[in-house]
Protein backbone atom coordinates (compact mmCIF):
# COMPACT_ATOMS: atom_id res chain seq x y z
CA UNK A 1 0.00 0.00 0.00
CA UNK A 2 1.49 3.26 -1.03
CA UNK A 3 1.38 6.27 1.15
CA UNK A 4 -1.27 8.90 0.44
CA UNK A 5 -0.53 12.17 -1.29
CA UNK A 6 1.05 14.80 0.84
CA UNK A 7 -1.59 17.39 1.81
CA UNK A 8 0.52 20.35 0.72
CA UNK A 9 1.28 18.66 -2.58
CA UNK A 10 -2.40 17.93 -2.94
CA UNK A 11 -3.19 21.52 -2.13
CA UNK A 12 -0.83 22.68 -4.85
CA UNK A 13 -2.25 20.15 -7.29
CA UNK A 14 -5.69 21.56 -6.68
CA UNK A 15 -4.58 24.79 -8.28
CA UNK A 16 -4.41 22.93 -11.63
CA UNK A 17 -7.98 23.57 -12.76
CA UNK A 18 -9.23 22.83 -16.25
CA UNK A 19 -10.91 25.41 -18.46
CA UNK A 20 -14.31 24.41 -19.80
CA UNK A 21 -14.79 23.01 -23.25
CA UNK A 22 -15.72 25.34 -25.99
CA UNK A 23 -19.44 25.84 -26.44
CA UNK A 24 -19.63 24.31 -29.89
CA UNK A 25 -17.44 21.30 -29.09
CA UNK A 26 -20.31 18.83 -29.26
CA UNK A 27 -21.54 20.24 -32.54
CA UNK A 28 -18.08 20.06 -34.02
CA UNK A 29 -17.67 16.45 -32.97
CA UNK A 30 -21.05 15.51 -34.40
CA UNK A 31 -20.28 17.33 -37.60
CA UNK A 32 -17.00 15.46 -37.88
CA UNK A 33 -18.86 12.24 -37.30
CA UNK A 34 -21.28 13.16 -40.09
CA UNK A 35 -18.38 13.81 -42.41
CA UNK A 36 -17.08 10.36 -41.80
CA UNK A 37 -18.78 7.41 -43.41
CA UNK A 38 -21.49 5.88 -41.33
CA UNK A 39 -20.20 2.79 -39.57
CA UNK A 40 -22.79 0.54 -41.01
CA UNK A 41 -22.18 -3.14 -40.86
CA UNK A 42 -21.71 -4.41 -44.36
CA UNK A 43 -24.74 -6.28 -45.53
CA UNK A 44 -24.62 -9.97 -45.30
CA UNK A 45 -24.32 -11.92 -48.51
CA UNK A 46 -27.63 -12.95 -49.97
CA UNK A 47 -28.91 -16.16 -48.64
CA UNK A 48 -28.61 -18.92 -51.13
CA UNK A 49 -31.94 -20.53 -51.85
CA UNK A 50 -32.32 -23.98 -50.46
CA UNK A 51 -31.74 -26.75 -52.89
CA UNK A 52 -34.98 -27.80 -54.37
CA UNK A 53 -36.15 -31.25 -53.47
CA UNK A 54 -35.77 -33.86 -56.09
CA UNK A 55 -38.81 -34.39 -58.14
CA UNK A 56 -40.18 -37.91 -58.58
CA UNK A 57 -39.46 -37.84 -62.28
CA UNK A 58 -35.82 -37.10 -61.56
CA UNK A 59 -35.63 -40.09 -59.29
CA UNK A 60 -37.27 -42.27 -61.92
CA UNK A 61 -34.83 -41.03 -64.52
CA UNK A 62 -31.93 -41.98 -62.31
CA UNK A 63 -33.40 -45.43 -61.81
CA UNK A 64 -33.98 -45.88 -65.52
CA UNK A 65 -30.46 -44.83 -66.41
CA UNK A 66 -29.06 -47.13 -63.75
CA UNK A 67 -31.11 -50.07 -65.00
CA UNK A 68 -30.02 -49.54 -68.59
CA UNK A 69 -26.40 -49.20 -67.57
CA UNK A 70 -26.57 -52.35 -65.47
CA UNK A 71 -28.20 -54.30 -68.28
CA UNK A 72 -25.61 -53.08 -70.73
CA UNK A 73 -22.73 -54.04 -68.50
CA UNK A 74 -24.25 -57.46 -67.88
CA UNK A 75 -24.78 -58.07 -71.58
CA UNK A 76 -21.26 -57.02 -72.40
CA UNK A 77 -19.92 -59.34 -69.75
CA UNK A 78 -22.04 -62.20 -71.04
CA UNK A 79 -20.90 -61.61 -74.59
CA UNK A 80 -17.28 -61.38 -73.57
CA UNK A 81 -17.09 -64.40 -71.33
CA UNK A 82 -19.92 -66.60 -72.47
CA UNK A 83 -20.38 -67.67 -68.90
CA UNK A 84 -24.07 -67.00 -68.66
CA UNK A 85 -24.77 -69.04 -71.73
CA UNK A 86 -23.42 -72.07 -69.94
CA UNK A 87 -26.27 -71.70 -67.47
CA UNK A 88 -28.83 -71.04 -70.11
CA UNK A 89 -29.41 -67.46 -69.06
CA UNK A 90 -30.43 -65.38 -72.02
CA UNK A 91 -29.65 -61.71 -71.89
CA UNK A 92 -30.82 -59.53 -74.72
CA UNK A 93 -27.79 -58.14 -76.44
CA UNK A 94 -27.88 -54.82 -78.16
CA UNK A 95 -27.16 -56.53 -81.45
CA UNK A 96 -30.41 -58.45 -81.27
CA UNK A 97 -32.34 -55.31 -80.65
CA UNK A 98 -30.63 -53.51 -83.49
CA UNK A 99 -31.10 -56.29 -85.98
CA UNK A 100 -34.70 -57.06 -85.07
CA UNK A 101 -36.28 -53.71 -84.44
CA UNK A 102 -34.23 -51.28 -86.48
CA UNK A 103 -33.98 -53.42 -89.54
CA UNK A 104 -30.24 -53.22 -89.93
CA UNK A 105 -28.68 -56.11 -91.78
CA UNK A 106 -26.17 -57.81 -89.51
CA UNK A 107 -22.78 -58.96 -90.52
CA UNK A 108 -22.55 -62.28 -92.29
CA UNK A 109 -20.60 -63.67 -89.35
CA UNK A 110 -23.49 -62.91 -87.09
CA UNK A 111 -25.92 -64.52 -89.48
CA UNK A 112 -23.76 -67.60 -89.64
CA UNK A 113 -23.61 -67.72 -85.87
CA UNK A 114 -27.36 -67.45 -85.63
CA UNK A 115 -27.70 -70.29 -88.03
CA UNK A 116 -25.33 -72.45 -86.02
CA UNK A 117 -27.14 -71.58 -82.87
CA UNK A 118 -30.47 -72.68 -84.26
CA UNK A 119 -28.99 -75.97 -85.41
CA UNK A 120 -27.53 -76.72 -82.02
CA UNK A 121 -29.61 -78.77 -79.61
CA UNK A 122 -30.86 -77.19 -76.43
CA UNK A 123 -29.29 -79.28 -73.72
CA UNK A 124 -30.59 -77.26 -70.85
CA UNK A 125 -34.15 -77.58 -72.07
CA UNK A 126 -33.76 -81.35 -72.29
CA UNK A 127 -32.41 -81.31 -68.78
CA UNK A 128 -35.38 -79.49 -67.55
CA UNK A 129 -37.72 -81.96 -69.26
CA UNK A 130 -35.84 -84.88 -67.69
CA UNK A 131 -36.00 -83.29 -64.31
CA UNK A 132 -39.70 -82.65 -64.69
CA UNK A 133 -40.33 -86.25 -65.66
CA UNK A 134 -38.25 -87.45 -62.79
CA UNK A 135 -40.29 -85.46 -60.33
CA UNK A 136 -43.46 -87.28 -61.34
CA UNK A 137 -41.89 -90.68 -60.73
CA UNK A 138 -41.73 -91.82 -57.12
CA UNK A 139 -38.29 -92.29 -55.75
CA UNK A 140 -38.78 -95.83 -54.48
CA UNK A 141 -40.84 -98.43 -56.33
CA UNK A 142 -41.48 -101.63 -54.46
CA UNK A 143 -41.59 -104.56 -56.90
CA UNK A 144 -44.23 -107.16 -56.30
CA UNK A 145 -43.21 -110.29 -54.50
CA UNK A 146 -41.85 -112.97 -56.76
CA UNK A 147 -41.43 -110.66 -59.72
CA UNK A 148 -38.24 -111.07 -61.72
CA UNK A 149 -35.58 -108.49 -61.13
CA UNK A 150 -35.80 -105.71 -63.64
CA UNK A 151 -32.61 -104.90 -65.50
CA UNK A 152 -30.73 -101.88 -64.24
CA UNK A 153 -30.73 -98.88 -66.47
CA UNK A 154 -27.67 -98.24 -68.52
CA UNK A 155 -25.02 -96.11 -66.79
CA UNK A 156 -24.96 -92.50 -67.76
CA UNK A 157 -21.78 -92.03 -69.71
CA UNK A 158 -20.08 -88.65 -69.95
CA UNK A 159 -20.40 -88.75 -73.72
CA UNK A 160 -24.15 -88.99 -73.32
CA UNK A 161 -24.38 -85.78 -71.33
CA UNK A 162 -25.23 -82.64 -73.27
CA UNK A 163 -22.04 -80.79 -74.02
CA UNK A 164 -21.95 -77.10 -73.31
CA UNK A 165 -21.35 -74.63 -75.99
CA UNK A 166 -18.08 -75.37 -77.67
CA UNK A 167 -15.44 -72.72 -77.93
CA UNK A 168 -15.51 -72.92 -81.67
CA UNK A 169 -19.23 -72.27 -81.67
CA UNK A 170 -18.84 -69.47 -79.21
CA UNK A 171 -16.14 -67.88 -81.33
CA UNK A 172 -18.41 -68.19 -84.34
CA UNK A 173 -21.10 -66.33 -82.42
CA UNK A 174 -18.68 -63.62 -81.53
CA UNK A 175 -17.42 -63.34 -85.07
CA UNK A 176 -20.97 -63.08 -86.34
CA UNK A 177 -21.64 -59.78 -84.62
CA UNK A 178 -22.98 -56.87 -86.69
CA UNK A 179 -19.84 -54.85 -86.12
CA UNK A 180 -16.24 -56.07 -86.03
CA UNK A 181 -15.05 -57.19 -82.65
CA UNK A 182 -11.51 -56.72 -81.59
CA UNK A 183 -9.51 -59.81 -81.10
CA UNK A 184 -8.58 -60.58 -77.57
CA UNK A 185 -6.94 -63.38 -75.78
CA UNK A 186 -9.37 -66.08 -74.79
CA UNK A 187 -10.09 -66.00 -71.10
CA UNK A 188 -10.68 -69.71 -70.86
CA UNK A 189 -7.58 -71.40 -72.24
CA UNK A 190 -8.63 -74.85 -71.12
CA UNK A 191 -11.19 -76.27 -73.51
CA UNK A 192 -14.23 -78.06 -72.32
CA UNK A 193 -13.79 -77.14 -68.70
CA UNK A 194 -16.72 -77.20 -66.39
CA UNK A 195 -17.91 -73.82 -65.08
CA UNK A 196 -16.88 -74.39 -61.49
CA UNK A 197 -13.73 -76.44 -61.95
CA UNK A 198 -13.22 -80.05 -62.80
CA UNK A 199 -13.20 -81.68 -66.20
CA UNK A 200 -15.90 -81.74 -68.72
CA UNK A 201 -17.02 -85.02 -70.27
CA UNK A 202 -15.09 -84.50 -73.50
CA UNK A 203 -11.97 -83.48 -71.67
CA UNK A 204 -12.32 -86.41 -69.33
CA UNK A 205 -12.49 -88.84 -72.28
CA UNK A 206 -9.47 -87.22 -73.86
CA UNK A 207 -7.69 -87.46 -70.58
CA UNK A 208 -8.42 -91.17 -70.27
CA UNK A 209 -7.27 -91.76 -73.81
CA UNK A 210 -4.12 -89.81 -73.19
CA UNK A 211 -3.41 -91.80 -70.06
CA UNK A 212 -3.80 -95.01 -72.00
CA UNK A 213 -1.36 -93.82 -74.63
CA UNK A 214 1.12 -92.88 -71.93
CA UNK A 215 0.74 -96.30 -70.27
CA UNK A 216 1.40 -98.03 -73.58
CA UNK A 217 4.50 -95.98 -74.16
CA UNK A 218 5.70 -96.63 -70.64
CA UNK A 219 5.21 -100.40 -71.09
CA UNK A 220 7.13 -100.29 -74.39
CA UNK A 221 10.01 -98.51 -72.71
CA UNK A 222 10.08 -101.02 -69.87
CA UNK A 223 10.14 -103.92 -72.33
CA UNK A 224 12.97 -102.37 -74.30
CA UNK A 225 14.99 -101.83 -71.14
CA UNK A 226 14.49 -105.45 -70.03
CA UNK A 227 15.52 -106.68 -73.45
CA UNK A 228 18.71 -104.64 -73.29
CA UNK A 229 19.55 -106.05 -69.89
CA UNK A 230 19.03 -109.63 -71.00
CA UNK A 231 21.10 -109.28 -74.13
CA UNK A 232 24.30 -111.54 -74.01
CA UNK A 233 27.58 -110.23 -75.35
CA UNK A 234 28.95 -112.77 -77.78
CA UNK A 235 32.78 -112.86 -78.10
CA UNK A 236 34.09 -111.99 -81.48
CA UNK A 237 37.38 -113.94 -80.98
CA UNK A 238 37.42 -117.35 -82.51
CA UNK A 239 38.26 -120.03 -79.94
CA UNK A 240 41.68 -121.72 -80.21
CA UNK A 241 41.86 -125.45 -80.81
CA UNK A 242 42.33 -127.50 -77.71
CA UNK A 243 45.90 -128.81 -77.17
CA UNK A 244 46.75 -132.10 -75.40
CA UNK A 245 47.77 -131.39 -71.85
CA UNK A 246 50.45 -133.63 -70.32
CA UNK A 247 49.92 -134.74 -66.69
CA UNK A 248 51.95 -132.74 -64.22
CA UNK A 249 54.49 -134.58 -62.05
CA UNK A 250 55.61 -133.20 -58.71
CA UNK A 251 59.27 -133.72 -57.71
CA UNK A 252 60.32 -133.46 -54.11
CA UNK A 253 63.22 -130.95 -53.69
CA UNK A 254 66.53 -131.99 -52.24
CA UNK A 255 66.52 -130.76 -48.66
CA UNK A 256 70.24 -130.95 -47.74
CA UNK A 257 72.30 -128.24 -46.04
CA UNK A 258 74.87 -128.39 -48.83
CA UNK A 259 72.28 -127.91 -51.55
CA UNK A 260 70.79 -124.81 -49.89
CA UNK A 261 73.72 -122.84 -48.53
CA UNK A 262 71.88 -119.45 -48.63
CA UNK A 263 68.49 -120.48 -47.39
CA UNK A 264 66.83 -118.38 -44.77
CA UNK A 265 66.78 -119.73 -41.18
CA UNK A 266 63.01 -120.10 -41.19
CA UNK A 267 63.34 -122.27 -44.22
CA UNK A 268 65.97 -124.51 -42.69
CA UNK A 269 65.20 -128.15 -42.40
CA UNK A 270 65.18 -129.69 -38.96
CA UNK A 271 68.49 -131.39 -39.70
CA UNK A 272 70.13 -128.09 -40.63
CA UNK A 273 68.81 -126.42 -37.49
CA UNK A 274 70.14 -129.26 -35.34
CA UNK A 275 73.58 -129.05 -37.02
CA UNK A 276 73.75 -125.25 -36.45
CA UNK A 277 72.76 -125.58 -32.85
CA UNK A 278 75.52 -128.17 -32.33
CA UNK A 279 78.09 -125.95 -34.02
CA UNK A 280 77.17 -123.01 -31.74
CA UNK A 281 77.47 -125.20 -28.69
CA UNK A 282 80.90 -126.32 -29.77
CA UNK A 283 82.06 -122.76 -30.39
CA UNK A 284 81.00 -121.48 -26.93
CA UNK A 285 83.56 -121.77 -24.08
CA UNK A 286 83.06 -124.17 -21.26
CA UNK A 287 81.59 -123.14 -17.95
CA UNK A 288 84.99 -123.33 -16.18
CA UNK A 289 86.58 -121.00 -18.73
CA UNK A 290 83.98 -118.22 -18.29
CA UNK A 291 85.36 -115.25 -16.32
CA UNK A 292 83.71 -114.31 -13.13
CA UNK A 293 81.51 -111.32 -13.61
CA UNK A 294 82.86 -109.70 -10.37
CA UNK A 295 86.48 -110.00 -11.48
CA UNK A 296 87.99 -107.26 -13.66
CA UNK A 297 88.64 -108.31 -17.20
CA UNK A 298 92.23 -107.02 -17.28
CA UNK A 299 94.68 -105.17 -15.15
CA UNK A 300 95.65 -102.88 -18.00
CA UNK A 301 94.85 -99.23 -17.51
CA UNK A 302 91.71 -98.12 -19.21
CA UNK A 303 92.41 -96.47 -22.52
CA UNK A 304 90.21 -94.17 -24.30
CA UNK A 305 90.11 -96.27 -27.44
CA UNK A 306 89.97 -99.54 -25.65
CA UNK A 307 88.32 -102.21 -27.73
CA UNK A 308 88.81 -100.20 -30.95
CA UNK A 309 91.13 -101.36 -33.73
CA UNK A 310 94.26 -99.42 -34.17
CA UNK A 311 95.15 -97.51 -37.26
CA UNK A 312 97.47 -100.17 -38.57
CA UNK A 313 94.83 -102.83 -37.96
CA UNK A 314 92.24 -100.83 -39.92
CA UNK A 315 94.67 -100.34 -42.77
CA UNK A 316 95.41 -104.03 -42.82
CA UNK A 317 91.73 -104.84 -42.82
CA UNK A 318 91.06 -102.40 -45.68
CA UNK A 319 93.93 -103.83 -47.65
CA UNK A 320 92.58 -107.32 -47.10
CA UNK A 321 89.12 -106.18 -48.24
CA UNK A 322 90.57 -104.55 -51.33
CA UNK A 323 92.39 -107.75 -52.10
CA UNK A 324 89.18 -109.73 -51.77
CA UNK A 325 87.33 -107.29 -54.02
CA UNK A 326 90.07 -107.48 -56.60
CA UNK A 327 89.96 -111.31 -56.57
CA UNK A 328 86.17 -111.30 -56.93
CA UNK A 329 86.36 -108.80 -59.81
CA UNK A 330 88.89 -110.94 -61.58
CA UNK A 331 86.82 -114.07 -61.08
CA UNK A 332 83.70 -112.31 -62.43
CA UNK A 333 85.58 -111.05 -65.41
CA UNK A 334 86.85 -114.54 -66.12
CA UNK A 335 83.38 -115.94 -65.78
CA UNK A 336 82.05 -113.39 -68.23
CA UNK A 337 84.81 -114.18 -70.59
CA UNK A 338 83.92 -117.85 -70.44
CA UNK A 339 80.30 -116.84 -71.18
CA UNK A 340 79.07 -118.40 -68.10
CA UNK A 341 75.43 -117.39 -67.65
CA UNK A 342 75.25 -118.17 -64.00
CA UNK A 343 78.48 -117.48 -62.12
CA UNK A 344 79.03 -119.61 -59.09
CA UNK A 345 77.97 -118.31 -55.77
CA UNK A 346 81.56 -117.95 -54.68
CA UNK A 347 82.05 -115.29 -57.34
CA UNK A 348 79.26 -113.12 -55.99
CA UNK A 349 80.35 -110.03 -54.13
CA UNK A 350 80.07 -110.51 -50.41
CA UNK A 351 77.88 -108.39 -48.25
CA UNK A 352 79.30 -105.05 -47.46
CA UNK A 353 80.06 -104.95 -43.74
CA UNK A 354 78.22 -102.38 -41.70
CA UNK A 355 80.04 -99.26 -40.74
CA UNK A 356 81.23 -99.36 -37.22
CA UNK A 357 79.85 -96.72 -35.00
CA UNK A 358 82.42 -94.36 -33.70
CA UNK A 359 82.43 -94.17 -29.93
CA UNK B 1 -6.48 -4.17 -26.35
CA UNK B 2 -5.62 -6.16 -23.24
CA UNK B 3 -2.16 -7.25 -22.54
CA UNK B 4 -1.92 -10.88 -21.77
CA UNK B 5 0.06 -12.41 -18.96
CA UNK B 6 2.76 -14.69 -20.19
CA UNK B 7 3.16 -16.44 -16.87
CA UNK B 8 0.22 -18.32 -15.57
CA UNK B 9 -2.10 -21.08 -16.40
CA UNK B 10 -3.89 -19.32 -19.20
CA UNK B 11 -3.41 -16.21 -21.19
CA UNK B 12 -5.93 -13.85 -19.69
CA UNK B 13 -6.17 -10.12 -20.14
CA UNK B 14 -4.53 -7.95 -17.56
CA UNK B 15 -6.87 -7.41 -14.61
CA UNK B 16 -9.42 -9.77 -16.02
CA UNK B 17 -11.43 -9.61 -12.82
CA UNK B 18 -11.67 -5.87 -13.26
CA UNK B 19 -13.18 -6.09 -16.69
CA UNK B 20 -15.64 -8.68 -15.50
CA UNK B 21 -16.83 -6.70 -12.48
CA UNK B 22 -16.94 -3.30 -14.19
CA UNK B 23 -19.09 -4.21 -17.12
CA UNK B 24 -21.19 -1.33 -18.40
CA UNK B 25 -24.42 -2.61 -19.93
CA UNK B 26 -25.72 0.89 -20.57
CA UNK B 27 -22.56 1.91 -22.35
CA UNK B 28 -22.60 -1.34 -24.33
CA UNK B 29 -26.14 -0.57 -25.47
CA UNK B 30 -25.09 2.89 -26.60
CA UNK B 31 -22.16 1.51 -28.53
CA UNK B 32 -24.46 -1.05 -30.11
CA UNK B 33 -26.69 1.76 -31.28
CA UNK B 34 -23.64 3.63 -32.57
CA UNK B 35 -22.68 0.55 -34.54
CA UNK B 36 -26.07 0.77 -36.24
CA UNK B 37 -25.38 4.41 -37.14
CA UNK B 38 -27.52 6.00 -34.41
CA UNK B 39 -26.26 9.56 -34.10
CA UNK B 40 -28.41 10.23 -31.06
CA UNK B 41 -26.49 7.57 -29.19
CA UNK B 42 -23.22 9.10 -30.31
CA UNK B 43 -24.45 12.52 -29.14
CA UNK B 44 -25.25 10.98 -25.78
CA UNK B 45 -21.73 9.56 -25.57
CA UNK B 46 -20.25 12.91 -26.48
CA UNK B 47 -22.33 14.69 -23.89
CA UNK B 48 -21.49 12.19 -21.17
CA UNK B 49 -17.77 11.62 -21.67
CA UNK B 50 -16.36 14.70 -23.39
CA UNK B 51 -15.75 16.65 -20.11
CA UNK B 52 -13.83 13.76 -18.56
CA UNK B 53 -11.76 13.20 -21.67
CA UNK B 54 -11.07 16.91 -21.93
CA UNK B 55 -9.88 17.12 -18.35
CA UNK B 56 -7.53 14.20 -18.78
CA UNK B 57 -6.18 15.56 -22.04
CA UNK B 58 -5.73 19.05 -20.71
CA UNK B 59 -3.87 17.96 -17.60
CA UNK B 60 -1.69 15.70 -19.68
CA UNK B 61 -0.91 18.19 -22.41
CA UNK B 62 -1.47 21.54 -20.63
CA UNK B 63 -2.89 22.92 -23.83
CA UNK B 64 -6.58 23.60 -24.40
CA UNK B 65 -6.55 23.27 -28.15
CA UNK B 66 -4.66 20.00 -28.15
CA UNK B 67 -6.88 18.71 -25.39
CA UNK B 68 -9.97 19.38 -27.46
CA UNK B 69 -8.34 17.71 -30.43
CA UNK B 70 -7.53 14.63 -28.41
CA UNK B 71 -11.06 14.53 -27.04
CA UNK B 72 -12.55 14.80 -30.50
CA UNK B 73 -10.26 12.13 -31.92
CA UNK B 74 -11.12 9.82 -29.07
CA UNK B 75 -14.85 10.19 -29.57
CA UNK B 76 -14.60 9.81 -33.33
CA UNK B 77 -12.57 6.69 -32.81
CA UNK B 78 -15.51 5.24 -30.96
CA UNK B 79 -17.79 6.29 -33.82
CA UNK B 80 -15.78 4.20 -36.24
CA UNK B 81 -15.19 1.38 -33.76
CA UNK B 82 -18.81 0.50 -33.05
CA UNK B 83 -18.95 -2.57 -35.27
CA UNK B 84 -15.87 -4.08 -33.57
CA UNK B 85 -17.07 -3.47 -30.04
CA UNK B 86 -17.07 -6.42 -27.66
CA UNK B 87 -19.56 -6.14 -24.85
CA UNK B 88 -18.58 -6.79 -21.25
CA UNK B 89 -14.99 -5.73 -21.63
CA UNK B 90 -14.75 -3.01 -18.95
CA UNK B 91 -17.20 -0.43 -20.20
CA UNK B 92 -17.11 2.53 -22.50
CA UNK B 93 -15.59 4.93 -19.96
CA UNK B 94 -12.46 2.87 -19.41
CA UNK B 95 -12.07 2.34 -23.14
CA UNK B 96 -12.38 6.09 -23.87
CA UNK B 97 -9.92 7.01 -21.10
CA UNK B 98 -7.43 4.44 -22.39
CA UNK B 99 -7.65 5.82 -25.90
CA UNK B 100 -7.30 9.37 -24.65
CA UNK B 101 -4.26 8.55 -22.50
CA UNK B 102 -2.59 6.80 -25.44
CA UNK B 103 -3.27 9.79 -27.71
CA UNK B 104 -1.81 12.13 -25.13
CA UNK B 105 1.27 9.99 -24.71
CA UNK B 106 1.75 9.94 -28.46
CA UNK B 107 1.48 13.72 -28.62
CA UNK B 108 3.88 14.19 -25.74
CA UNK B 109 6.45 11.93 -27.35
CA UNK B 110 5.98 13.65 -30.68
CA UNK B 111 6.30 17.03 -29.02
CA UNK B 112 9.50 16.00 -27.28
CA UNK B 113 11.18 15.00 -30.54
CA UNK B 114 9.80 17.82 -32.69
CA UNK B 115 10.22 20.78 -30.34
CA UNK B 116 13.19 23.06 -30.86
CA UNK B 117 13.22 24.20 -27.28
CA UNK B 118 15.17 22.20 -24.77
CA UNK B 119 13.17 20.73 -22.00
CA UNK B 120 14.51 22.35 -18.86
CA UNK B 121 15.69 20.01 -16.18
CA UNK B 122 14.58 22.42 -13.55
CA UNK B 123 11.90 25.01 -13.58
CA UNK B 124 13.07 28.54 -14.02
CA UNK B 125 13.56 29.87 -10.55
CA UNK B 126 14.12 33.40 -11.66
CA UNK B 127 10.57 34.41 -10.95
CA UNK B 128 10.28 36.08 -7.63
CA UNK B 129 7.99 34.81 -4.96
CA UNK B 130 6.13 38.05 -4.93
CA UNK B 131 5.02 37.61 -8.49
CA UNK B 132 3.61 34.18 -7.78
CA UNK B 133 1.35 35.02 -5.00
CA UNK B 134 -1.83 34.96 -6.92
CA UNK B 135 -3.71 31.89 -8.17
CA UNK B 136 -2.42 32.12 -11.67
CA UNK B 137 1.07 32.02 -10.33
CA UNK B 138 0.36 28.92 -8.31
CA UNK B 139 -1.42 27.28 -11.21
CA UNK B 140 1.44 27.95 -13.55
CA UNK B 141 3.88 26.64 -10.98
CA UNK B 142 1.86 23.49 -10.52
CA UNK B 143 1.62 22.94 -14.24
CA UNK B 144 5.34 23.47 -14.49
CA UNK B 145 5.96 20.90 -11.78
CA UNK B 146 3.69 18.39 -13.45
CA UNK B 147 5.39 19.02 -16.74
CA UNK B 148 8.63 17.90 -15.18
CA UNK B 149 7.28 14.41 -14.71
CA UNK B 150 7.58 11.79 -17.36
CA UNK B 151 4.60 11.00 -19.55
CA UNK B 152 3.55 7.89 -17.70
CA UNK B 153 4.11 9.41 -14.28
CA UNK B 154 1.98 12.32 -15.37
CA UNK B 155 -0.74 9.98 -16.53
CA UNK B 156 -0.64 8.12 -13.22
CA UNK B 157 -1.06 11.36 -11.26
CA UNK B 158 -3.85 12.60 -13.52
CA UNK B 159 -5.84 9.38 -13.33
CA UNK B 160 -5.48 8.70 -9.62
CA UNK B 161 -5.57 12.19 -8.17
CA UNK B 162 -7.62 14.28 -10.54
CA UNK B 163 -9.96 11.61 -11.87
CA UNK B 164 -10.04 9.82 -8.52
CA UNK B 165 -9.70 6.42 -10.10
CA UNK B 166 -8.71 3.41 -8.04
CA UNK B 167 -5.24 2.07 -8.71
CA UNK B 168 -6.68 -1.07 -10.26
CA UNK B 169 -8.77 0.81 -12.80
CA UNK B 170 -5.97 3.25 -13.50
CA UNK B 171 -3.60 0.36 -14.13
CA UNK B 172 -6.14 -1.16 -16.49
CA UNK B 173 -6.49 2.11 -18.35
CA UNK B 174 -2.75 2.36 -18.70
CA UNK B 175 -2.56 -1.29 -19.64
CA UNK B 176 -0.21 -2.17 -16.78
CA UNK B 177 0.00 -4.67 -14.00
CA UNK B 178 -1.21 -3.33 -10.66
CA UNK B 179 2.17 -3.71 -8.99
CA UNK B 180 3.92 -1.92 -11.79
CA UNK B 181 1.37 0.87 -11.69
CA UNK B 182 1.71 1.32 -7.94
CA UNK B 183 5.45 1.51 -8.31
CA UNK B 184 5.03 4.05 -11.06
CA UNK B 185 2.61 6.08 -8.97
CA UNK B 186 4.95 6.07 -5.99
CA UNK B 187 7.84 7.34 -8.07
CA UNK B 188 5.59 9.98 -9.63
CA UNK B 189 4.55 11.31 -6.24
CA UNK B 190 8.13 11.36 -4.99
CA UNK B 191 9.31 13.16 -8.09
CA UNK B 192 6.47 15.68 -7.87
CA UNK B 193 7.23 16.45 -4.23
CA UNK B 194 10.92 16.87 -4.93
CA UNK B 195 10.13 19.15 -7.82
CA UNK B 196 7.81 21.30 -5.72
CA UNK B 197 10.38 21.46 -2.94
CA UNK B 198 13.03 22.39 -5.41
CA UNK B 199 10.79 25.02 -6.92
CA UNK B 200 10.00 26.44 -3.56
CA UNK B 201 6.30 26.45 -3.87
CA UNK B 202 6.23 23.93 -1.06
CA UNK B 203 8.63 24.46 1.79
CA UNK B 204 10.00 21.73 4.00
CA UNK B 205 8.70 23.54 7.02
CA UNK B 206 5.22 23.68 5.66
CA UNK B 207 5.09 20.24 4.27
CA UNK B 208 6.96 18.59 7.05
CA UNK B 209 8.47 16.24 4.65
CA UNK B 210 11.61 16.06 2.63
Amino acid sequence: MIEPVDPLVAKMLDHFDVPPLSADFAERVLAAADARPTPVIPPLPPVQPARARRRPWMRQRVLAVGAVATLGIASMSAAATGLLSDFGIEIPVVTHFVTKHLGIKPHHWFRHAEKLKKELPKPHQEHREDEGAARTVPNVVTPPAGAPAAPLPAPLLPQALPAPLRDAQHGALLRGAAHPIRRFAPLNTRPNVAPFGGFGPLHRAQHVQHQQVLAERRAAREAARAERQQRVITPKITPLPELPVAPLTVHAPERTPQALPFEQPNRLTPEQRAARRQARLNAQPQNGDRPHPAEPLAANPIRRDAGQPTHSERQAEQAQRREQMRQMRDARRQALQQNHPHPPAALKSPRRPKMRRMQ
Amino acid sequence: MFRTVKEGRAQLPVNQHLTDTHADPEGDALVARIADGDKAAFAEIVKRFSPVLHRIAYRMLADSTEAEDVTQETLLRLWGYGDKWEQGRGGVAAWLKRVAINRCLDRLRRRKFSSDEEVPDRIDESASADEMMDADRLRAATIACIQQLSERQRAAIVLTYYEDMPNLQAADVMDMQIKAFESLLHRARQALKETMLATGIVGPKEGGVA
